[in-house]
């Protein structure tokens, strides 16, 4: 549609004319750059480990601005290509809690009142289920996830959120009367979602992803940091600070730069929702 | 009310939806873990067999899931091979300590997030808040493991205000007095307490600093100052009651995390909880005692939210309380 | 006798996005004590944005002109300090608002929304205060003992708007602005809550700058009008001779539309 290409335009310029918000995309930039580059811009093999002994845990200096770890493993490289797990990990299971929470919260929305509770009690039993704990669960029992799995496990605990909002919006926008109109003029439900329903939910959807990414990522850099997570050698912004935390004072370069990546990244992306949420959704109906 | 009991009602049915989803993903596991856990050999046969019979695990599985429900509610929640105990009584000892931590942050984090909310939208714009603003989505961002590192590094090790884990000073708790022993727990709870609070501020500010920007250019704010009330009597009378009714709504959400921001802080500072007890038990392969944990806090969660959405209501005078 | 309210070249402007839009050009006039003055026009003509100027309630996003000026009683109301400007609203200014369901707090009693205008100029005896309130209501027509515990969702369109107009007399301020107060209301209930307006300004004494855009609802209030059009003010004249011989094109518009009595439409 003619539409669509000219409101990204605008969405986006008006994201950059605020001075705040025009840092947190070029730092988001710079970010997924660095990352998605990684195996082009990382001085070395995150996983190669050349002397065990000499070149465990050296501190920051020209050949390694990031220092080692206990392996002997460059931790710039470490930290680049970890970026990649994570961000990788935290985009894969936001995808699946978009498609699945916006489908059933859709679901929900439309349909009538008993199918809807039921629907929604289901919603309000995975959310009672703390994040951490439901994982702790899974992983207990999963040994060692991969990172498509922990993604996967990630973004089914997140879906309930969207689905909320979906079906609420859904909700109200139902018995509007431009629906009702199309309805009365003959078009079937999946025309008048598609048409009339979809694209309102849209913004909400987008804002409620980005802040749903902005919290899954130090949800995964816990887990892992916890060993319920990734394991190494797959370097992950929460397993290289595991590292470190035996002698944080003598190590810092190893729980820094983690940390670093980690706060920067999800100060830009909340700094990023928000300001979404303020052109987006003024009346706030994504929290 | 009978809003309150529609409620309850509710929260008890998720209750059983939490039980439900808890019992199919731990059977969903390959090798089928809950029942097989109980082949550890550290097991007494006395001990196996009275759960073999009252879980039924040779039964065909919705008899199995009956039981466990059955079980569940009757207070028996199998047994733990790691600590060679009933589960229920190595959760009666943990379940207050988490509950003393928790209760703690979440009224600390609740009224500083209020005022940090409250403030920032009553300075809008101006430099401080813009940086205190920043200050508070950097907390917002910094994962719990590593605020509760900062915590011990500058308290108690730097500063040496404070203990670093435990509940108690090993030493010499037994030795002191009622007092003594109360002012023990009180300075371990401190840093654990702290962090939380923090990481529940850091949540709260947000939703709070929104909740109130939505409300300040409400008519009956410009109703309020065309009285000739003051800039505070007009924030803190006529803002602030309106907006903490919608934090109190989103409070639901934010009791989830609550609890994972718990646990881990209680792992960190070995405290020794719900939260603490889960992550060894995970770790250890308990499962009997991880279901278990995983259920109660859904249950926990599942009243909470009922309790504050009750509270939110018995407050909003337009409420329906008898709908 | 010098007048209450002096309006001098007021002039304000409204920034939304990028764009500016100018509410109000220059306007001038005044109003004597115990005037009853009109103020009309049609939708966007800038009569809003002059109520709101004269309590200093406007939006942050508008600004006044450099040369305007607004005299009340002697005092210049927009080189006062933040605590003067408390002390006349309410007390010596008050202003009636147009939506009566979203002017009052939902979550605090009336009678507590009406006691506290008393509260915060100086009356430190709540009780004193709830009885100056419930007084109140009783002259507005809101004697209902019942009204004493009531909640603004329990009221209806034309209670509520007596409730406003009880918190704006409350204090027998010297100059009340009304905003549009009875658009929002169905027409039998907006006769009852004009009356009310008007028998408490006979009563009391007190100016009345009404701001509507239907000309029969000021004809029978407001002893003189000040037509608006645009940001301007194209007309200042007595009510009789404004409805008799209308000299500017707006307020010639303005009264051909008036509904006359005994003429089918």
């Amino acid at each position: 549609m003619s539409t669509e290409p000219r409101a990204t335009r605008d969405l986006l310029r008006a994201l950059a004319a605020d001075a705040p918000s025009r840092s947190a995309l070029v730092t988001l930039a710079l970010v997924a750059g660095a990352v998605a580059l990684a195996p082009f811009v990382a001085p070395y093999d995150p996983n190669a480990m050349r002397d065990f002994v000499r070149d465990q845990f050296l501190a920051p200096s020209w050949s390694h601005p990031f220092g080692t770890d206990s392996a002997g493993r460059d931790v710039l490289s470490r930290v680049l290509h970890g970026g990649r797990v994570s961000l990788g990990v935290a985009t894969l299971a936001v995808a699946v809690s978009v498609l699945f929470g916006t489908l059933w919260g859709a679901a929900a929305g439309y349909a009538n009142r008993a199918v809807d509770d039921v629907m929604m009690r289901c919603t309000d039993a995975v959310m009672a289920l703390p994040r951490i704990l439901l994982l702790i669960l899974v992983a207990s029992v999963l040994r060692e996830p991969t990172a498509a799995a922990l993604a996967l496990l990630l973004g089914v605990t997140s879906w309930p959120a969207m689905s909320r909002v979906v079906r609420a919006e859904v909700r109200a926008l139902r018995s509007r009367d431009y629906v009702i109109a199309s309805q009365a003029l003959g078009a079937t439900w999946w025309r008048r979602l598609r048409t009339h329903l979809l694209p309102a939910v849209l913004p909400l959807v987008i804002v409620n992803a980005t802040l749903a990414f902005a919290s899954v990522i130090p949800l995964e850099a816990t887990l892992s940091f916890l060993g319920l997570g990734l394991h190494p050698p797959t370097p992950s912004w929460g397993n290289i600070l595991l590292d470190g935390t035996d002698q944080v004072a003598a190590h810092w370069w190893l729980v820094l730069f983690p940390a670093l990546a980690i706060v920067v990244t999800v100060v830009a992306v909340t700094a990023l929702g928000d300001r979404l949420q303020q052109l987006l959704d003024p009346r706030g109906a994504a929290l | 009310m009978r809003f309150a009991l529609r409620r309850a009602g509710q929260a008890a049915i998720v209750i059983v939806a939490v039980a439900t989803l808890a019992f199919v993903l731990i059977h969903l596991a390959p090798g089928d873990p809950f029942p097989t856990a109980l082949d550890d050999p550290s097991l007494t046969d006395a001990v196996r067999a009275r759960l073999r019979a009252q879980f039924g695990f040779d039964r065909p599985l919705f008899e199995q899931y009956l039981r466990f429900l059955w079980n569940y509610l009757r207070g028996d929640f199998g047994w733990s091979v790691a600590r060679n105990m009933p589960v229920a009584t190595a959760i009666a000892d943990a379940l207050p300590r988490t509950v003393l931590l928790m209760a703690t942050g979440l009224v600390a984090g609740t009224a500083g997030g209020v005022a940090l909310g409250t403030w920032q939208a009553a300075r809008r714009g101006s430099g401080a808040e813009r940086l205190v603003g920043l200050g508070a989505v950097v907390v917002y961002a910094v994962p719990e493991f590593l605020l509760a590192m900062g915590m011990i590094a500058l308290f108690a090790l730097r500063l040496r205000w404070f203990p670093m884990s435990g509940i108690v000073d090993a030493r010499s708790h037994d030795a002191l007095g009622a007092a003594g022993r109360a002012a023990d727990v009180l300075r371990h709870l401190a840093l654990p307490a702290a962090t939380l609070a923090l990481v529940v501020a850091a949540s709260v500010s947000r939703y709070h600093r929104a909740a109130m920007l939505a409300v300040l250019p409400e008519d009956y704010i410009r109703t309020a100052r065309a009285k000739g009330l003051s800039e505070r009597d007009v924030v803190l009378r006529h803002a602030l009651p309106n907006a903490m009714g919608a934090v109190l709504a989103l409070g639901g959400l934010l009791i989830p995390a609550l609890f994972g921001g718990a646990a881990v802080i209680e792992k960190f500072f070995d405290w020794p909880g719900m939260g603490r007890l889960m992550f060894n038990a995970a770790l250890g392969r308990d499962y009997h005692l991880v279901v278990a944990g995983v259920v109660l806090s859904g249950a926990l969660v599942a009243a909470g939210t009922a309790i504050a959405d009750v509270v939110a209501a018995a407050f909003d005078p337009a409420q329906e309380l008898d709908a | 006798m010098s007048a209450l309210l002096t309006v001098e070249r007021l002039g304000i402007t409204y920034t939304r996005g990028g764009g500016e839009r100018r509410a109000a050009h220059d306007v001038s006039f005044t109003i004597d004590a115990g005037e009853t003055v009109a103020l009309v026009g049609e939708s966007g003509s800038g009569k809003t944005a002059i109520a709101l100027a004269l309590l200093r309630l406007l939006p942050r996003t508008a600004t006044i002109a450099a040369e305007s000026r607004i005299g009340f009683d002697g005092a210049d109301v927009l080189a006062l300090g933040d605590d003067a400007m408390r002390a006349l609203r309410g007390r010596r200014i008050a202003m009636v608002f147009q939506e009566p369901a979203t002017s009052l707090n939902p979550r605090l009693r009336v009678a507590d929304q009406v006691a506290e205008v008393a509260t915060a100029h100086g009356e430190r005896d709540a009780r004193a205060a709830r009885r100056l309130a419930m007084g109140m209501f009783e002259r507005v027509g809101l004697g209902d003992p019942r009204m004493a515990r009531a909640y603004p969702h329990e009221l209806s369109g034309g209670q509520k708007q007596r409730v406003v107009i009880a918190m704006a007399l409350l204090l027998d301020p010297a100059l009340v602005v009304a905003d549009e107060p009875t658009s929002a209301l169905d027409v039998t209930v907006q006769a009852q809550v004009l009356e009310v307006l008007r028998e408490r300004q006979r009563a009391n004494g007190m100016a009345l700058l009404l701001v509507t855009h239907d000309l029969a609802v000021a004809a029978t209030t407001c002893g003189r009008a000040l037509v608006m059009h645009e940001g301007r003010v194209v007309e200042d004249a007595p009510m009789p001779r404004l409805l008799s011989a209308p000299q500017s094109v707006a307020a010639r518009s303005l009264v051909g539309a008036l509904p006359r009595a005994g003429s089918a439409a």
